[in-house]
C-alpha cells in the first residue's frame, strides 16, 4: 500500500528529530510531536473542506518536496536599502551566523530563538506557541512541529522605535522542489510603539513555504506591521498568521500578496482586553492561473475593540481571488466596532473573485457592517481622464495605481512602499 | 474656433442631436439654455468625443481642423475642455499628480517642455486661488469626498490649469448655492480672453448675472431653435421656454 502524505510527512520527522529539536529545550521538543499528532489527526484539507476550497493544498503536498534541515545558503548580509532601526536575513528558513543575536542600546533584540532561549528564555517561552493555533490548524501544527529556526523581535517596554525592524525572508534554491518551515515570533511589550517590516523574497527555485508567524501587542502598544510576498510563478506560501492584542494596544497590518501559483493567508487576530483597535490591509495582484485564498478572523471576545479589515484584489487572466473574512463576537463584546470591506477589480475575462464575510454576532450592542464589490474598470473614470489629455493606457494605469495605493498608503516604512510599488507595477503593466 | 455642421447624434439608436449648427469665435462666449433632456450634454460628450454616442451625420471643424474622427485625449490635448456635470471621483488618485501629468500631455502637445516640479507647485497656487480653492485639496484624492461646490469649483481649477482653447462647462453652476456660484462665474470670467472661448450650458439664467455671454441658443429636442444675445436669458427666466417652443413647431 501507498503512504498516505501525512504518513510520508510523519517519517520524515522521525528520521530527522534529533536535528530539528537541536539546541531547543526538552519542554519545546516534547511539544513538538503533540503538534504532530494534531496534525496527523486533523490531517491535510482536501477540496472538500469548505474553508479550503480554492487551495488545493492536499495536491500541493502530493508533489516532492525536499526540506532542507541544515543551511545550504548564507545569507547575504548587505544593509538593508532602508533606514532600518536593525534587519536581518533569513535564507530558506535559516538565519545566517552574523544575525544570531543583535541587542541595541534601547533594548530592542532580533535574532534567532534558539540565542533568544539563551538571552530571555522565560519571554520566549510564555509566547512562543501562544498564539499559533496548533490543535485546529494542521498547517500550522505542522511548522510548529518542523520548525528549526525562527526569527524573534524583541521590543522591550515603553520604547518606541523611530526607525523600522525589517525582516527579509528570501528562498532560493537551485534544487527541484523545496519545502520551508519559516517562522516568527514578534513581542512587543506595554507601550511600545514601533514599526516591522516582513518580507518574502523567492529569488530562483520552487518553494512551498509553509510560514508560522506570532504577533505579540502588550498593554497600550502600537505596532505596524507590513508583511510583502513576491514569489516565482511556481511556487507556493501558506502564511499562517497570529496576533494577541492587550489593552488599549493598536495593531495595523498592510499585508501585500504577489506571485506564485498559490498563495493562502490565514490571520487570526484576537483581542485579549479590552479597548483596543485591529486593522488590516490586504492587496493581490494576480494574473494568469494563480490562485489568492485570504482567510481573516477577527475575534471580538472581549468588550470595546474595534476591527477595520479592507482587502483589494486586481484578478487577471484567468486567475482565481477570494477573501472570507470572519467576524466573531462574544456575547460579553459590547461596543465592538467591526467593518469589513471586500473590493475586487476584474481585469481578465476569466478571473474568478469570492468574498464572503462571515459574521457570528452574539453581543447586542455591536456596529458591525460589511461589503463586497467586483467591478470592471470604471469607463466613466477613464473618459474623465482622457478629457484631461491623459492617454487610454495612461488612464487605466493611474486608476490602478490609485486603487493599489488606497491600501500601500497604510504602510509608512518608505522604502518597503518604493519596493512595493514597483513590483505591483511590474505587474499592472502588463494589464 | 469651433465650426459645428449640422451635427447629428444618437444613442443606443435614439436620436438625440437633430441637425446642430453652431459657430464659435475666438474671444467669445456662448451661453446655451433648454430644458431638461434637450440634448445639451449630448452636445458636450459629442464634442469631447465620448464614445458612448454616435455620429450619424454633420462635421466639426475645431481650429481649422476635422475633430469627429480624432480621440478624446487629442481633443484635450489640442485644447478642448469639458467641465463635467458630474465631475468623476477617483479615489486613490491625488489631484496633484493627475494634474502633473495632465499638464505634461498638453505641454508635450504644444512642443513645450514638462514644467519642473517648483513651476508646477507655483502654477498649482497661482490657479487655485482662481477659484479660491484650498491647497489643501491638492493633496486629496481627485473629487473624492468632495462637496457639490468643491467638485464644480475643482472643475474650474482644471480648466484655470490647463488653460484650454475652448472650454465647454456643463451646468457649472448647478448644485450651487449663491457664493459657490459667484466663486464659479468670476473664475471663469477671469479666464475669460481674447484668444479663447467659453460655450457655458446651463438652465438657469442665474449664472448669466455674472457671465456676460455674447449670444444665448436655445437647444430643444436636439436643435438650435433660436440665438439670441443676454436679453434673450432674461426674458427665457421670466417667461419659460413655452412661447419659443410653441413658435417652433
Ligand atoms: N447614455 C444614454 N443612454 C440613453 N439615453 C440617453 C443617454 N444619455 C442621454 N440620453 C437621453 O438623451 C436625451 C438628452 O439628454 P441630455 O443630453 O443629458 O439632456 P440635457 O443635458 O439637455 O438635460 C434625454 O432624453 C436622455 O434621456
Ligand atoms: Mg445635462
Amino acid at each position: 500500500m501507498t503512504k498516505s502524505t501525512e504518513e510520508r510527512l510523519l517519517e520524515l520527522y522521525f528520521a530527522n528529530l534529533d536535528i530539528i529539536g537541536d539546541g531547543f529545550p526538552l519542554s519545546l521538543n516534547s511539544k513538538r510531536r503533540d503538534y504532530l499528532e494534531s496534525f496527523n489527526l486533523i490531517g491535510l484539507p482536501s477540496k472538500k473542506d469548505e474553508a479550503y476550497r480554492h487551495t488545493p493544498i492536499k495536491g500541493i503536498f502530493e508533489q516532492e518536496w525536499e526540506n532542507y534541515f541544515i543551511p545550504t545558503e548564507t545569507p547575504n548580509n548587505l544593509p538593508c536599502e532602508g533606514d532600518c532601526e536593525c534587519c536581518i536575513k533569513v535564507s530558506n528558513g535559516f538565519l545566517g551566523e552574523d544575525y544570531r543575536w543583535l541587542q541595541m542600546d534601547n533594548g530592542v533584540a532580533i535574532g534567532s530563538i534558539k540565542s533568544a532561549l539563551q538571552h530571555m528564555p522565560e519571554v520566549v517561552l510564555s509566547h512562543l506557541n501562544s498564539m499559533a493555533q496548533n490543535d485546529t490548524e494542521p498547517l500550522t501544527a505542522l511548522n510548529s512541529a518542523f520548525m528549526q529556526d525562527c526569527v524573534f523581535v524583541f521590543i522591550p517596554k515603553g520604547t518606541k522605535v523611530e526607525r523600522s525592524i525589517c525582516i527579509e525572508y528570501n528562498y532560493s534554491t537551485k534544487d527541484q522542489q523545496v519545502m520551508s518551515f519559516a517562522r516568527m515570533l514578534v513581542v512587543a511589550e506595554d507601550g511600545v510603539d514601533a514599526k516591522i517590516s516582513v518580507l518574502h523574497k523567492n529569488r530562483e527555485g520552487s518553494f512551498m513555504v509553509n510560514f508560522v508567524k506570532e504577533v505579540y501587542v502588550g498593554d497600550s502598544a502600537t505596532v505596524e506591521l507590513t508583511e510583502f510576498s513576491d514569489m516565482n510563478c511556481n511556487s507556493v506560501l501558506f502564511n499562517n498568521s497570529y496576533s494577541s492584542q492587550k489593552k488599549q494596544s493598536k495593531l495595523s497590518g498592510v499585508n501585500i500578496w504577489l506571485g506564485g501559483s498559490v498563495t493562502r493567508y490565514n490571520g487570526v487576530g484576537e483581542f485579549d482586553s479590552t479597548e483596543s483597535e485591529n486593522k488590516f490591509y490586504g492587496l493581490y495582484v494576480s494574473e494568469g492561473e494563480q490562485v489568492f485564498d485570504i482567510n481573516t478572523y477577527v475575534n471580538h471576545k472581549v468588550s470595546d475593540c474595534s476591527s477595520y479589515q479592507q482587502v483589494k484584489g486586481i484578478a487577471g487572466g484567468s486567475s482565481v481571488g477570494s477573501f472570507t473574512g470572519r467576524v466573531y463576537v462574544a456575547t460579553d463584546a459590547q461596543r465592538s466596532d467591526a467593518v469589513q470591506q471586500s473590493k475586487n477589480l476584474l481585469m481578465g475575462s476569466d478571473a474568478r473573485v469570492y468574498a464572503e464575510p462571515q459574521l457570528e454576532i452574539y453581543a447586542d450592542d455591536v456596529k458591525c457592517s460589511h461589503g463586497a464589490t467586483v467591478g470592471q474598470i470604471n469607463d466613466d473614470s477613464i473618459y474623465y481622464m482622457r478629457q484631461r489629455g491623459l492617454s487610454e493606457a495612461n488612464a487605466r494605469k493611474l486608476l490602478m495605481h490609485g486603487y493599489i495605493n488606497d491600501i500601500i498608503m497604510h504602510c509608512s516604512i518608505e522604502h518597503v512602499c518604493d519596493e512595493i510599488v514597483s513590483s505591483v507595477d511590474r505587474i499592472v503593466d502588463r494589464f | 474656433m469651433l465650426e459645428i455642421k449640422n451635427l447629428h447624434a444618437s444613442v443606443g439608436g435614439k436620436k438625440i442631436l437633430k441637425g446642430i449648427n453652431l459657430s464659435v469665435k475666438a474671444g467669445e462666449i456662448h451661453a446655451i439654455m433648454g430644458p431638461n433632456g434637450a440634448g445639451k450634454s449630448t452636445l458636450a460628450s459629442v464634442l469631447a468625443g465620448n464614445q458612448k454616442f454616435d455620429v450619424t451625420e454633420g462635421e466639426v471643424i475645431f481650429e481649422g481642423n476635422s475633430l469627429l474622427e480624432s480621440s478624446v485625449e487629442d481633443r484635450a490635448r489640442a485644447g478642448l475642455f469639458l467641465g463635467f456635470q458630474y465631475p468623476v471621483e477617483i479615489p486613490g488618485v491625488s489631484m496633484a499628480n493627475f494634474m502633473k501629468l495632465a499638464i505634461a500631455e498638453r505641454r508635450r502637445h504644444q512642443g513645450l517642455e514638462p514644467l519642473t516640479s517648483s513651476e508646477f507647485l507655483k502654477l498649482m497656487r497661482e490657479k487655485s486661488q482662481v477659484v479660491e480653492l484650498g491647497g489643501k485639496l491638492m493633496g486629496r484624492a481627485v473629487n473624492e469626498g468632495f462637496s457639490g461646490g468643491e467638485k464644480k469649483r475643482n472643475e474650474i481649477f482644471q480648466m484655470a490649469m490647463l488653460d484650454p482653447k475652448l472650454a465647454i462647462l456643463d451646468e457649472t453652476d448647478s448644485g450651487l448655492d449663491i457664493d459657490a456660484l459667484r466663486v464659479v462665474a468670476t473664475g471663469v470670467t477671469k479666464l475669460h480672453r481674447e484668444d479663447n472661448a467659453t460655450i457655458v450650458i446651463t438652465h438657469y439664467q442665474r449664472l448669466l448675472d455674472y457671465i456676460v455671454p455674447d449670444f444665448v441658443h436655445v437647444l430643444y429636442d436636439g436643435q438650435i431653435i433660436y440665438t439670441g444675445n443676454k436679453e434673450l436669458a432674461l426674458k427665457l427666466e421670466a417667461e419659460g421656454y413655452d412661447w419659443l417652443i410653441n413658435k417652433s413647431e
